[in-house]
């Protein structure tokens, strides 16, 4: 009996505890956030500094992640990975505004940043209309709308560009059935919902893994060989092309016997959803163009 | 060594824990700072919030660790008794890694919430096992407890091959065991169940030595073997599947500092038992310490989890071969 | 004086029945042997007479106390029992053993004070056994566990009962000479000691009483001055 009301006694003592632990020990500063001018940037993925370098601002973006390796922001500190960012890192660079993809891992991150009264804009970029959002959404907040209405303008006008020099090449042809392998082991594509997918259809192609449901499906590779499509686009470039023909040997896929082209860019493309993508799109329509 | 020495030594240990304790407040990822982060930072409070927080649940997942691998190795008169036997941290982790595979859209359930439901799932399973088990079948629900972490195993293997790759990032790391951020409301549910069932530990420590002896050897002296049997289990699960919840698996932790304190200060699980809690909270504190130190260096912290398996199993063969006499 | 009554007891293994409607009356100051064939089921009454196994009621009285309505605390308290065999525990010191037998008065967390050490070293002494306290069980020889054991049933001072399997296996002849005496000694303090033996020089020369478990309905008495006829 003694012990159980001990045990009532502890548990009553660390419910006080906790609580008054919150209330003592929480960030009270509310300084922060008063000047909206955004001079201190921090980017927890790659695809937001791109972002942030192609609107012109990469002078405001004090840290990024170590997977940041663009030139034009080797001035800012690293706060660790897209998968861990270092909260105190982030904090110790004084930040009035965060840039995320929301991740299951980052969320706890996310939220004791706001609870320390720092924004954050965090949006899922997933399709074109996210990543024309993200750009609409921050060059409103900081004050360039201009730029940003441009850069979407920009986005719209490469894949416009792009399908141009395809159609004039293509002769009113049927389009042609496309997947865009983005790893070959296993062997994922990049789904309709994807901006990869986006942009091919954009081009003018009709994507095979148009399943809804997931943005980056593991295509079965029966299908592959029952129902291949005309065009293979290898998202990773030249230099994964080994591990895939390993796969197609293995498969006993030959090529150039089903008469499918195989896209083989000399670098990689698709690899960030962010403004990144005009380059990787009339890269794209050039290969296209190449042997139509 | 007398238990007057032993008594003396866990002070001295605690004073330890305190020590490291501070030492980890004044360790930023940028080096050794104040406890409220470098000299100009605006969010003094924010950060030191966050590395008390860090090292309270560093203490409270290395004892909880530790205690629960001694109380189990007492049970089941096996040095090979870890923690992570009964199936508790294999179906929290199943829990997490299917939270963070499929459920993670939402946004709304956290990892954590999903160890804490597939924790308590798999002690259920264990629990109601052994309540229709005919005898005392303690080897039996070791038996549940072992084919609970296979299919856990198992099929989160099977979540590694089939999500994407960004998601397969976060089930790796989530499952190598690290203790970064936690939402403070958790604090209220983390802490209290670390003390109830350190406490449940700490009170039928004597109990538990004497049921090392067996079951007959436990009734004769007085004591409800079963119902012994059963508390300990479920001091073990709280204390586990909490630790799961808020830090992945830590493994290494519970199997080896037992025997850290056993082949250096005592035998008697009245005295191993808390001194093995304040050793592994001392250790996973001073782990913290490097993962976060290595940020300075790598711009990337190695996680606790990692650090723990590294240093301690060379430690360990260390000690063995070493054969500290007695008197 | 402590009295034990048993009335009817029958016990069965499994299908087989050991002993039939054994009724007797054990007193204190008296040190009793049991004898039998292996699997005659010594063992199995020993384990009844303590309680581990299952008793209807009035079949066993403590003092007039029905056992069966005993929790196992109280019988802890007055009845010390010495297994036949003491699983393999990897960790534990001769000293944390004995301090077993003073829990169930003491309480389970206690801690040995000045007082109890004393009555430790005092045991030990007795056994010979006090150079050993601070070892690991498992550095021990067989005969020097099994005291330690002893050590731990003989310990409680006031325990009413004492029941021991196979008390002198792995003891030496001075070392068995030793107990056999603290043994005597003990009965003349009002206890009742009973032990099951194969070992015929130990019954011989310690136990007033002998009782022959065979087959069933054949067990008998004898009472036995200083020589025992094993029969």
């Amino acid at each position: 009996m003694r012990k159980l009301w001990g045990v009532i006694v502890i548990l009553g003592l660390a419910l006080i505890g906790a609580v008054s632990f919150d209330l003592l020990v929480s960030p009270r500063d509310f300084s922060a956030g008063a000047s909206k001018g955004y001079a201190r940037v921090v980017t927890l993925a790659p695809s937001m500094s791109e972002t942030m370098v192609a609107l012109g601002e990469d002078l405001r973006v004090v840290g990024v992640t170590i997977h940041c390796t663009m030139e034009a922001l080797r001035h800012a500190q690293k706060i660790g990975s897209f998968a861990e960012p270092n909260f105190e890192a982030i904090l110790a660079l004084n930040p009035d505004l965060v840039l995320a993809v929301p991740h299951v891992m980052a969320k706890n991150t996310l939220d004791r940043l706001r609870a320390n009264n720092i924004e954050v804009f965090a949006h899922q970029p997933d399709t074109l209309k996210d990543i024309k959002y993200i750009i609409e959404m921050l060059a409103k907040k900081l004050g360039i709308e201009v730029k940003g209405a441009a850069l979407c303008h920009a986005i719209d006008q490469a894949i416009k560009e792009a399908r141009q020099g395809i159609k004039s090449r293509s002769h009113g042809d049927a389009p042609q059935t496309t997947l865009i392998a983005v790893s070959p082991e296993p062997f994922v594509v990049a789904g309709s919902t994807s901006f990869p997918s986006q942009v091919v259809e954009a081009l003018g192609l009709i994507n095979l893994a148009d399943d809804r449901k997931t943005a980056w499906p593991v295509w079965p590779l029966e299908s592959l060989l029952a129902r291949p499509p005309m065009i293979i686009i290898l998202a990773d470039g030249r230099e994964s092309l080994a591990r895939y023909q390993k796969i197609f040997r293995a498969l006993g896929l030959d090529l150039a016997q089903r008469k499918i082209r195989l896209i083989l860019p000399d670098r990689p493309i698709f690899q960030s959803p962010s403004p990144a993508l005009i380059h990787d799109a009339s890269y794209l329509s050039q290969l296209l163009q190449k042997e139509s | 060594m007398t238990e007057k020495q032993a008594h003396v030594v866990l002070f001295a240990l605690i004073f330890f824990l305190i020590l490291s304790a501070a030492i980890s407040l004044m360790i930023g990822p940028f080096g050794w700072t104040s406890p409220f982060g470098s000299m100009d930072s605006a969010h003094g409070r924010g950060i030191f919030q966050y590395r008390l927080c860090r090292v309270i649940l560093t203490i409270a997942a290395g004892s909880s660790l530790a205690a629960s691998g001694a109380s189990l190795q007492a049970l089941f008169r096996n040095p090979l008794a870890d923690p992570h036997l009964f199936g508790i941290s294999g179906g929290a982790a199943l829990g997490a890694a299917l939270v963070i595979g499929f459920l993670s859209e939402q946004g709304v359930i956290m990892p954590s919430a999903g160890a804490m439901v597939g924790g308590l799932i798999a002690f259920l399973l264990v629990f109601f096992y052994m309540q229709t088990a005919k005898g005392e079948g303690l080897g039996h629900c070791l038996l549940v407890g072992v084919l609970i972490n296979s299919i856990a195993a198992a099929l989160i293997t099977l979540f590694k091959t089939i999500l994407p790759a960004h998601k397969t990032q976060s089930l790796l790391f989530w499952l190598v065991g690290n203790i970064s951020v936690v939402p403070l409301h958790s604090l209220m549910l983390i802490i209290p169940l670390w003390l109830m069932g350190m406490t449940i530990l700490w009170l039928i420590k004597g109990e538990l030595e004497i049921l090392s002896f067996g079951v007959e050897e436990s009734r004769l002296l007085g004591i409800n073997a079963s119902r012994m049997i059963k508390i300990v289990i479920f001091a073990n699960c709280i204390l586990i599947g909490n630790v799961v919840a808020f830090a992945g698996m830590i493994g290494f932790l519970g199997l080896v500092v037992p025997h850290l304190v056993r082949l250096t200060v005592n035998h008697n699980l009245r005295i191993v038992l808390p001194m093995a809690a304040v050793s592994g909270a001392i250790l996973l504190v001073l782990f913290d310490c490097v993962g976060r130190l290595s940020f300075f260096f790598l711009k990337s912290e190695i996680p606790t989890g990692a650090l723990s398996a590294l240093f301690l199993s060379p430690l360990l063969f260390f000690l063995l071969i070493e054969r500290v006499p007695h008197d | 004086m402590t009295r034990l009554d048993v009335l009817n007891l029958s016990l069965i293994r499994g299908q087989k029945m050991l002993v039939k409607d054994f009724s007797y009356c054990f007193t204190g100051g008296l040190v009793y042997a049991l004898l039998g064939n292996n699997g005659a089921g010594k063992t199995t009454l020993l384990k009844t007479l303590a309680g581990l196994l299952t008793l209807e009621f009035n079949q066993v009285l403590i003092d007039g106390q029905d056992l069966r309505s005993m929790h196992e605390g109280e019988r802890a308290r007055i009845i010390s029992f010495l297994l036949q065999h003491s699983p393999e525990q990897p960790y534990c010191t001769a000293i944390s053993r004995i301090t077993h037998g003073l829990m169930p008065i003491l309480g389970f967390n206690f801690s040995p004070d000045q007082k109890s050490m004393a009555l430790i070293e005092q045991v030990a002494q007795r056994l010979n056994i006090q150079h050993l306290l601070r070892r690991r069980l498992r550095d021990l020889s067989g005969g020097e566990q099994r005291l330690v054991h002893l050590a731990k049933c003989l310990i409680n001072p006031n325990v009413r009962i004492l029941l021991l399997d196979e008390p002198s296996v792995f003891l030496d002849f001075s070392q068995a000479h030793r107990l056999g005496h603290y043994l005597r000694e003990m009965a003349h303090f009002g206890k009742i000691i009973i032990f099951a033996s194969h070992d015929a020089a130990f019954i011989e020369n310690y136990s007033d009483r002998a009782i022959k478990i065979g087959p069933a309905s054949k067990h008998f008495v004898m009472a036995s001055p200083e020589g025992v006829a094993i029969q």
